[in-house]
């Protein structure tokens, strides 16, 4: 994604994240992941899953990255994104 | 299969225990009344509100609106006062609360459960007993069982109170979470827990806002506002500013209080003030750096040394900052520790108070950070080092042995970590803290530990107390080797024959074993009372094999009537001594008279750890003695207490308590027992999983299941052990099942084994386990069509029988033993027992063998075993009563954590109609607490929210 279209992020404000990780992440996790929507894909014969969704501020987003790290995922990449829709985190 | 190791429990942690000397596990609390005794606390004390803070409303209030909510979020990254509204806020709703400063210490769920409950019980005491009780065990149970023990014990609590967790993102360890997490899924009516944490916690947040369970204090909400800058500074330097000023400060920092409070220290001095803020640009972290420059430049030379150099601990204390700050080993004349901590605290330089003696205090974590940078480029790598190496020595001194290694590993100095483990270690494991210093020993490097004699005899300690027994030879042989070379070191050798002892004795050579152990009790100082009272119950034990038991007894018996009075482990451990040789003698009433004394003890000392061996030595010694009731009641009680006994024993608990039940008729409790068995034996590992399968053997056998028998026959055989007093033993059940089977091949092996095992037996004197088989030889003799060898072996094990009153390995044996009886009574053998014996087979056994038929079947298939394939698998779904209309009402209200009183108010009915309702609810959906109650209704969809 260029530069130029990176979203404005406020401190201490919402923002909506994509991440990427190598293998398969359950959906339960969703509720200990800031409820952030999973979804898994298949990308050169690897499972890799993406989550999306809004946070409430950085914290949270730590927060996720911190569960993602207990969990023992490997983390590909982690994108701000603009919020599409308003209601990304339901 | 291990020894039995009778050890002290760690104290309950409330705040009267009655021996001031020893606090929690992973710390010591010492007595006398000095800084150490009070940093202990500050850990679970909250911060002291410091005056002059800025009043915030709308945070204090948002933190007030539902104080029913069971938890309360505060996030945010450091330095945004979150610890500080906390606290403002718990001030303006004048509440205590239980605190928990949590450090990367509480990084294992023992230790982080110890300070959680130490927190509560600060608050509340006794809140928790029955997770303590759970703490003391050598191998922790499965998490499930603590959530729901802490999870019951916090219900209880009839007031609400907060328990605040500070600092929680240091919490690494995945198990910790689960805890909480499982805690949150039913939480506790009574609790309301606040993390404090710089991000968001593994736990899942969404469904707790969903339920409105959940309360949130963001950085958004956290930033100081315009109003709110301005009376920060108004407060710390007296300046106002303009509109202007203040908004370019409010952008410039984000509402970053750390970074006013940068602003505001520096602005007492500055003529200037509306300029110095307006030139203030670059984004808060160059901001940040270039103020915090200034504050430390400003202060005077002294006191920035000073600064800098108590930056590398983390809490300090007036004697603490002297001995970091002396020079050439003098005391600065001209300002003690005292002054120092005076003159920072005066000029605000982010000191946060501990506790409210004013001794122990902590900088900022931000400030330390910062202050740490600035000793790197002011000091060089050796003045750094020193100052850690002083910060060691004075911990060591003050016995703060963590910090102390703390601060040598810091430096690399894995030799002097070593040495103060070595120092420190002993007096640990005498007051039975081993937890801890495998804690200190995993934080040092093999080769330090391997040239330590000291250090492997406290791992071999270890290995004892976790049964892995395997582990410890080749520790004996390196202590050996470096004994060889120096011979100095020779005053561990006491310890060195208490282990050879020990692992003699369970090779059965009792003449070897006493050799060791009496050189060990000779060498091995009374002072080491853990180490000394371990050696004596294999003295008893070694000297009993030796059929020594008079002697033994006659010692023992000494030692316990000392003229001073005897440690209280070491009078539980001499007495249970007794005990188990009584029992190995044949006599168990002998021991039970000595169970009165030790429940005595070990109640006036709060000891858990004896009082579960005497469930199980009472529990079995009336089965033994064919006093089936009152065998279940105990062996329940011991059931029970299963998490903080003996593994061994505790197991030998359970499937004494399912033939129990076999015994008496109710094959299904006999089941449900096993079901537990096989639980908690997956818990313990592989080492007890061939008792759990023995059991499932015995009950077959005993409910004359011939296809079970045979298939578990296919299996391998057990290994011959020590007998000792154990209920359950694999090999000798395996016996018992080729009897069963009754092929002569079955019974050809039979014999031969159990030949083996008596002769054994009977040149180890133990009579207890002699008449067990001589009871099976009569009966696989009987099978053999060997009448007359069989009412030998009959009538041996009845002479042997007798003075103890053993009638459990005769009915065991069901029909074929009876009619031996009757033969041997008509033999006229004149013993009394016999009569007896007769008496106490159920009356159906005497002819024919009482079978429930297709239910019985049904149950043994369902019976979970993890060593035999399952057939097929049957849930077990207890039919659960309808509930009334009220019974339903209740349960949604108990689902709410609403307390008795409110749902008696809510229902308009008495608090007594509501207990009756909520007993009523317990037994028809077969649960015991409110926590199991709900969980079961929402499987069973009874809930309206749901």
């Amino acid at each position: 994604m260029p530069d130029e279209q990176w979203p404005q992020i406020q401190p201490g404000k919402p923002a909506c994240y994509r991440i990427a990780v190598m293998g398969r992440v359950d959906e339960h996790w969703s509720g200990r992941l800031g409820g952030m929507q999973i979804a898994s894909e298949q990308q050169d014969d690897q499972p890799i899953t993406i989550m999306t969704g809004q946070v409430k501020d950085q914290a949270d987003l730590i927060g996720v990255l911190n569960t993602l790290y207990q969990i023992r995922t490997q983390i590909l990449s982690v994108n701000c994104e603009p919020c599409h829709e308003p209601e990304a985190n339901h | 299969m291990g020894p039995p190791k009778i050890e002290k429990p760690a104290d309950t942690g409330s705040t009267d225990c009655r021996d001031p000397s020893r606090g929690k596990q992973g710390e010591r609390v010492v007595a006398s009344q000095n800084p150490v005794t009070t940093i202990l606390k500050t850990k679970l004390r909250p911060p002291v509100m410091v005056p002059g803070l800025v009043e915030r409303p709308r945070l204090t209030h948002a933190l007030q609106q539902n104080p029913q909510r069971p938890l309360t979020l505060v996030s945010a990254p450091a330095g945004y006062g979150k610890t500080t509204v906390v606290i403002q806020w718990l001030h303006a709703s004048n509440t205590q609360p239980a605190w928990l400063q949590l450090d990367e210490r509480q990084n294992d769920l023992r230790s982080f459960l110890n300070h959680f409950v130490s927190a509560i019980e600060m608050h509340i005491p006794v809140a928790c007993v029955n997770t303590i009780a759970l703490l003391q065990a050598a191998q922790m149970p499965p998490l499930g069982v603590l959530a729901e023990t802490l999870s019951n014990d916090l219900d209880a609590i009839e007031e609400p109170f907060v328990l605040v967790l500070d600092d929680y993102h240091l919490v690494a360890e995945p198990a910790v979470h689960e805890l909480l997490e499982d805690l949150l899924r039913y939480p506790p009516r009574s609790l309301h827990l606040v993390l404090i944490t710089r991000h968001d916690p593994p736990l899942s947040l969404s469904a707790l806002r969903a339920r409105g369970w959940l309360t949130e204090i963001r950085q958004d909400a956290l930033r100081f506002s315009q109003p709110e800058v301005r009376a920060v500074l108004q407060e710390m330097a007296g300046t106002t500013l303009s509109d202007t000023a203040l908004a370019h400060l409010e952008l410039e920092m984000e509402g970053w209080i750390v970074g006013l409070h940068l602003v505001g220290l520096l602005l007492r001095s500055h003529a200037e003030p509306e300029e110095f803020v307006l030139s203030l640009k670059g984004g808060s972290q160059q901001v940040q750096d270039y103020l915090l420059e200034e504050v430390i430049s400003a202060q005077p030379a002294m006191i920035r040394e000073h600064l800098l150099k108590i930056s590398i601990v983390d809490q300090f204390c007036a004697a603490l900052v002297e001995a970091l700050t002396r020079v050439d080993g003098m005391t600065d004349a001209q300002m003690t520790g005292r002054d120092f901590l005076e003159e920072i605290r005066r000029s605000n330089l982010f000191v946060v108070p501990l506790d409210v003696q004013n001794e122990w205090y902590r900088f900022h974590h931000l400030f330390q950070n910062l202050l740490q940078g600035q000793l790197k480029r002011c000091h060089g790598n050796d003045e750094i080092a020193a100052l850690h190496l002083r910060a060691s020595e004075w911990y060591e001194v003050e016995s703060l042995i963590e910090d102390s290694i703390d601060h040598a590993l810091a430096i690399g100095d894995s030799q002097r970590a070593a040495e103060i483990v070595e120092r420190h270690s002993r007096a640990m494991m005498n007051e039975d803290e081993w937890h801890v210093v495998e804690k200190w020993l995993a934080r040092l490097p093999d080769a330090q530990v391997m040239n330590r004699p000291e250090l492997l005899l406290a791992r071999a300690w270890i290995h004892y107390y976790r049964l892995n027994v395997t582990a410890i030879p080749p520790i004996l042989d390196q202590v050996d080797e470096l004994m060889r070379k120096d011979p100095e070191i020779s005053n561990l050798s006491g310890q060195v024959a208490f282990f050879r002892g020990f692992s003699e004795l369970f090779k059965g050579d009792g003449v070897t074993s006493l050799k060791h152990i009496n050189y060990a009790l000779e060498h091995i100082p009374l002072t080491d009372h853990e180490f000394h009272a371990e050696t004596e119950i294999i003295f008893g034990l070694a000297g009993q094999m030796q059929g020594e038991l008079v002697r033994v007894t006659q010692t023992i018996t000494g030692w316990l009537a000392a003229p001073s009075p005897l440690h209280p482990i070491r009078e539980t451990h001499l007495l249970i001594t007794l005990s188990f040789v009584s029992c190995i003698a044949g006599d168990p009433m002998g021991a039970a008279a000595r169970l009165k004394r030790i429940r005595l003890v070990a109640r006036a000392n709060e000891l858990e750890y004896p009082l579960a061996w005497c469930d199980y030595l009472d529990g079995i010694f009336h089965l033994q003695r064919g006093e089936v009731d009152l065998a279940i009641g105990f062996l329940k009680k011991a059931l029970k207490r299963k998490h903080s006994q003996h593994a061994r024993a505790a197991v030998d608990a359970i499937v004494a308590l399912a033939i129990a039940y076999q015994l008496r008729g109710q094959t299904n409790q006999a089941e449900a027992t096993q079901r537990t068995l096989v639980e908690f034996v997956n818990n313990l590992g592989p080492l007890f999983q061939p008792l759990a399968d023995s059991c499932a053997l015995r009950l077959a056998v005993m409910q004359g299941q011939s296809e079970a028998v045979q298939r578990w026959l296919g299996l391998p055989t057990p290994g011959v052990e020590v007998m000792l007093f154990w209920f359950e033993i694999p090999c000798v059940t395996r016996c018992r099942a080729l009897i069963a089977d009754g092929s002569a091949a079955s019974l050809k092996t039979a014999q031969e084994r159990l030949h083996e095992y008596a002769v054994a037996n009977e040149a180890q004197h133990n009579t207890c386990q002699l008449i067990g088989m001589l009871c099976l030889q009569a009966v696989a003799y009987q099978k053999q069509g060997e009448q007359e060898h069989a009412l030998n072996c009959a009538e041996k094990a009845a002479r042997l029988a007798q003075p103890g009153g053993f009638v459990f390995p005769f009915v065991e044996l069901g029909p074929p033993m009876a009619q031996l009886l009757i033969q041997l009574r008509s033999n006229k053998v004149g013993l009394e027992l016999i009569d007896r014996l007769l008496s106490a087979f159920p009356h159906e056994q005497a002819d024919s063998r009482r079978v429930d038929g297709i239910e019985q079947t049904a149950q043994v298939v369902a019976m979970p075993t993890s060593s035999l394939p399952q057939r097929t698998s049957k849930s077990i779904n207890a039919p659960t009563d309808a509930l009334t209309n009220r019974e339903l009402e209740t349960l949604e209200l108990l689902s709410q954590r609403l307390y008795d009183k409110e749902i008696a108010k809510v229902m308009s009915i008495s608090i007594w109609t509501v207990k009756s309702h909520v007993k009523h609810i317990y037994e028809k959906l077969h649960v015991n607490n409110r926590r199991q109650a709900v969980a079961r209704a929402e499987e069973l969809g009874l809930l309206a929210g749901k």
